[in-house]
């Protein structure tokens, strides 16, 4: 369970997440457009940015207090991995593995699914790098996991694959993760959505529901969510209405995002 | 135990990565110490005693400068690590400055080695006076620089300073320049001049130990300092996303 409580998170003085209040229960997609904010979101879970107000709770714990116990998150964002000094690959795996208790025989043979020629993770792929990360953290011994895109710059049956390890890993663990497309909701019916646009979540909504609802423009009462972009009202809508734009037909949440602001 | 193995692990892996460098023998030994040797020799025509302590500090510092920005690029990594992973704060830091510090104690006598043969090879005289004390004052210098960039490293991260990531490895050198604008009385109590201080009287015959005390002591109890505040940073560390301005340039 992560609670958000009044959050602000500002960079360069700028304001960027805008969140009153948010509770993350279950295994959870944030879908946005690119610089919805969703990465500075699950960057201030993880407590890398700290935010200027407001607070963060996973479980009974404050991100920013000192008393947060290890292993209770993990995370795919690059940044984790890149420890000082070119650090090769296999002793990335042991010494990752080591510190969050994962099983290296089960990391490796997904790794061997890439079979990466780098030596590190600087000279990998970004897809490389994404699939390695991700890997990392979902087989750490612990019990919520971030995950930063965890399906992009993957070739389709890599995304395909990638899907599969997150579903089996979500039986067990709380996991949430942040998308781009709705294309691949549907790979995961069961899981909460949060819509996420201008720093703000709205939600949440079963992925099943998100998927087959409508984006229409104003503000409607019977609208499932109501969102607000460039000063303009919308509304997600259950019922196909006149110019209502079905979500499914909208794989791309960033070029929607540009026509509606 | 787990985590005692991952830091023996990275420590082992920082020390051959480093001793595996080219950056280290075309620059640290190659530049530093074989054409700064030949100028000093060849073309100055300065005496050992003079400018092996000036070459040495330099290499020194750009080593630390280089360190420095390597730390602020590994925050994340190092906040990942501690904040969720359970590795203590201070035992990180133990093995990143146990790590730095070896690799700077193997390459520092091969870096005074070139030096020594260039000036033999100019038939300059290379004249030790105190070996005991010139190995006391790398090693101090060792620890010194190491501490040091560890700690500029660790509290670059505390802002976001992605424009000044390759200005990082410049900064120890000016950290020294500033430092000689403090008042002669005190000077004495500047780490970074007592290095000199220390190698010099090491090569030479007049220092007494009364005088070599106050540089030893200065150097020491800043190096402490250093690594408390690497402790205390290493507790509250934050990412700056350098990673990406450094790959973006």
């Amino acid at each position: 369970m992560i609670r958000i409580n009044g959050l602000l998170v500002e960079l360069d003085g700028k304001s960027v997440i805008n969140v009153d209040s948010a509770a993350l229960s279950g295994s959870t997609i944030i879908l946005g457009p690119n610089g919805a904010g969703k990465t500075v979101l699950l960057k201030t879970i993880v407590g890398f940015y700290k935010p200027s107000h407001g607070s963060i709770f996973i479980e009974e714990f404050d991100v920013n207090k000192a008393n947060f116990p290890p292993r209770l998150v993990s995370t795919n964002m690059e940044s984790a991995y890149l420890l000082s000094g070119g650090i090769y690959l296999n002793d990335l795996l042991d010494i990752y593995c080591k510190i969050f208790s994962c099983n290296m025989d089960v990391v490796r043979s997904l790794l061997s699914l890439i079979n990466p020629k780098g030596k590190d993770l600087g000279h990998l792929s970004m897809g490389e790098r994404k699939w390695l990360t991700t890997v990392l953290a979902l087989n750490a011994d612990s019990r919520i996991v971030v995950l930063d895109e965890p399906l992009e710059d993957l070739d389709p049956w890599l995304s395909r694959k990638m899907a599969e390890l997150i579903l089996e890993h979500s039986r067990g663990k709380q996991v949430v993760m942040t998308l781009h497309s709705t294309f691949f909701l549907k790979g995961f019916i069961d899981w909460d959505t949060f819509l996420m646009f201008e720093g703000k979540l709205y939600g949440s909504l079963k992925a099943r529901k998100l998927f087959a609802s409508y984006l229409a423009r104003g503000s409607r009462e019977d609208a499932l969510l109501a969102i607000r972009i460039g000063g303009a009202y919308y509304s997600i809508v259950e019922e196909p209405t006149e110019g209502a734009l079905p979500l499914k037909d909208v794989d791309d949440l960033t070029q929607l995002y540009r026509r509606m602001s | 135990m787990m985590v005692n193995g991952a830091l023996k692990t990275y420590f082992a892996r920082l020390v051959i990565n480093s001793l595996k460098s080219p950056a280290w023998y075309a620059g640290g030994l190659g530049f530093m110490g074989g054409f700064m040797g030949l100028v000093g020799a060849y073309f100055a025509k300065v005496p050992f005693s003079f400018w092996f302590p000036m070459v040495y500090l330099m290499f020194a510092f750009s080593f630390a400068g280089g360190l420095a920005r390597s730390m602020a690029i590994g925050a994340a990594a190092f906040y990942y690590i501690t904040r969720h992973g359970g590795v203590k704060p201070i035992s990180l830091v133990i093995a990143l400055t146990g790590a730095l510090l070896t690799v700077q104690l193997v390459f520092s006598p091969l870096f005074t080695g070139i030096i020594a043969a260039v000036y033999t090879m100019a038939n300059k005289p290379v004249n030790v006076f105190n070996p005991l004390l010139l190995a006391a004052s790398i090693l101090l210098t060792a620890i010194l620089m190491t501490t040091l960039s560890l700690t500029m490293g660790l509290l670059l991260t505390k802002k976001s300073i992605l424009q000044f990531s390759n200005f990082i490895p410049m900064i120890p050198i000016i950290f020294y320049f500033i430092s000689l604008a403090i008042p002669p009385s005190v000077q004495s109590y500047n780490p970074f001049s007592a290095i000199l201080v220390l190698l010099s009287a090491s090569l030479s015959a007049s220092a007494s130990s009364t005088e070599i005390l106050t540089p030893i002591l200065s150097v020491l109890l800043s190096s402490f300092a250093f690594m408390f505040v690497s402790v205390y940073l290493m507790r509250h560390l934050r990412e700056v996303n350098i990673y990406d301005a450094v790959t973006s340039m």
